[in-house]
């Protein structure tokens, strides 16, 4: 009787413990993510459509498995506070999850307060938008942008990612950022640039920041990897 | 005697007819009942810069070279009435190699690449409607593979009556991306055998292929100033209304434009060889 007990109150105790929550559907084009359901599993490819709007309180803590990727183009609201950041992490521990896209126009973005782990590649392209205080950690690409002048990254942190922040087109701006312990800290594809102070990008390992058209130039080359990889995608 | 001499080369003319009917052969893709089918998609692609263009360079141009192969898994969904049905191809392995992506990004694409299904509602001519990727695959990011436009490539269009050896026919295809945009891929077909191999009727097609080529988004634009041509053949079991074997050779010449930046990059030339055998 005794043992029937603790046996189920172990049971009780680990299905309590390690219980997760699956990623919302959209319904009536809202997806909210609470702290009281938190840790949420992601499985499978998310897409929030134009019309469509992701909240996520404080203290949310979403799995991504295998090759899971969260596409926002609709409206994005991830709000977490400095005690209890919003954190994107991968559900198996030896494979990176696919990383977070946005793509969201003229709808502004709002992100703070974020944890983003163990990525392939999170995005920002076309956009308009903020991350306050995002911190990248041991992503591949920890965040690539591409034409998005409207898109500001303040306060946060890229640290033991392969490449922290790299530019695909455009300009990228960003205020009180540390970057360290990555590989390469920033990465200027041919033709962009940036804006932000470059002394908060040191401590990096192979190289604080790398542009490609002086790698090119240095080959003799005139075609980046950038295009090539369009025209294979495209063609 | 004069109803009798009229009668006579009617008759022959008759059974003429229907000898040279006898040689002709319906070919149309089975829709409504076919079994569940394994399929190797590969694809070779090298890009390089045109020597014509940059002189510069013409010792040892820049290029690409990129191989994916896929195993597909092919199953009906539903069949309609019209005689058309819904299949789902599903990618079941994929191996893929780009001396311009590093190991982490091969291994990305290869991974991205086992994810995709897409589905697509095909007539029986082969004319394929709606070829749209499956609600749990991720939508391709920047420089993402889209193992669809290859398979497109090298789908045949049947003809919509029966027909002999030596015989051709045209068809246009309408392809739609992602973003509605549409392009048009103008096929040429001949059937240039009928043979058997193995018990199974076999009709060997040839195949050509010329198309504009034009993506764009907001901030590149690829191009082809003229037509891209390919050139190559499909070999379709009769009875079972089946692709058994495939392969198609694609030459053409392309620019990007970088719309921002008003980059100028040299034309290049593209060469893909695409190939699709039946595993089963």
């Amino acid at each position: 009787m005794k043992r029937s007990f603790w046996i189920l109150f172990l049971l009780f105790f680990f299905g309590v413990s390690f219980a997760v929550t699956p990623f919302p559907s959209i319904k009536h084009h809202k997806v909210l993510l609470r702290a009281s359901a938190s840790p949420y599993l992601l499985e499978s490819s998310f897409i929030l459509a134009e019309d469509d709007t992701l909240k996520i309180e404080p203290g949310v803590e979403v799995f991504f498995s295998g090759y899971a990727k969260l596409f926002c183009r609709g409206t994005v609201d991830i709000e977490g506070s400095v005690k209890k950041p919003v954190a994107f992490r991968n559900a198996d521990s030896g494979e990176s999850w696919n990383g977070i896209y946005l793509s969201t126009g003229d709808r502004f973005f709002i992100v703070k307060n974020l944890i983003v782990e163990n990525a392939f590649r999170n995005t920002v392209v076309r956009s308009s938008g903020i991350f306050d205080n995002v911190k990248f950690v041991n992503n591949y690409y920890g965040l690539w942008v591409e034409n998005s002048p409207k898109f500001d990254l303040v306060g946060g942190e890229f640290s033991r990612n392969r490449f922290a922040l790299s530019v695909g087109a455009g300009t990228v701006r960003f205020r009180k950022i540390k970057f360290h312990d990555n590989v390469f800290g920033l990465y200027l594809s041919k033709g962009s640039t940036f804006d932000g102070d470059s002394l908060s990008v040191k401590g990096n390992l192979e190289a604080d920041i790398r542009r490609e058209s002086d790698e090119l130039a240095g080959q003799g080359r005139r075609v980046s990897r950038s295009v090539w990889q369009r025209i294979e995608a495209g063609f | 005697m004069n109803r009798f001499a009229f009668l006579i080369p009617f008759t022959f003319f008759s059974f003429a007819f229907v000898a040279c009917d006898d040689h002709k052969v319906t070919l149309s893709f089975n829709t409504q009942n076919p079994a569940p089918e394994d399929y190797e998609l590969r694809s070779s692609l090298r890009v390089l810069v045109d020597s014509q263009a940059d002189s510069s360079n013409a010792q040892n141009p820049e290029s690409m070279n990129a191989d994916i192969r896929v195993r597909l898994h092919s199953e009906l969904l539903s069949a309609y009435d019209d005689g058309s049905g819904r299949f789902l191809l599903r990618v079941d392995s994929a191996n893929y190699t780009s001396d311009t992506r590093s190991v982490e990004e091969s291994d990305h694409i290869e991974r991205y690449l086992k994810t995709q299904a897409f589905q697509f509602k095909m007539a029986e001519n082969g004319d394929m409607k709606s070829v749209s990727f499956d609600d749990f695959v991720a939508l391709p990011d920047i420089g993402d593979v889209d193992i669809r436009k290859v398979f497109l490539k090298i789908q045949p269009v049947l003809p919509s009556s029966p027909i002999a050896v030596g015989e051709s026919w045209e068809r246009q295809q309408v392809i739609s991306d992602d973003n509605g945009k549409q392009s048009i891929a103008y096929k040429w077909f001949k059937l240039e055998e009928i043979f058997m191999r193995g018990g199974v009727q076999l009709a060997k097609v040839q195949m050509n292929v010329r198309y504009k080529q034009r993506s764009e988004d907001d901030s590149q634009l690829l191009e082809s100033s003229d037509f891209v041509l390919g050139s190559g053949s499909v070999i379709f079991d009769v009875k079972e209304g089946k692709i058994v074997e495939g392969e198609l050779s694609i030459d053409g010449k392309v620019r990007l434009i970088e719309k921002q930046s008003g980059d100028t990059i040299p034309d290049l030339r593209v060469h893909q060889k695409i190939s699709l055998r039946s595993s089963r």
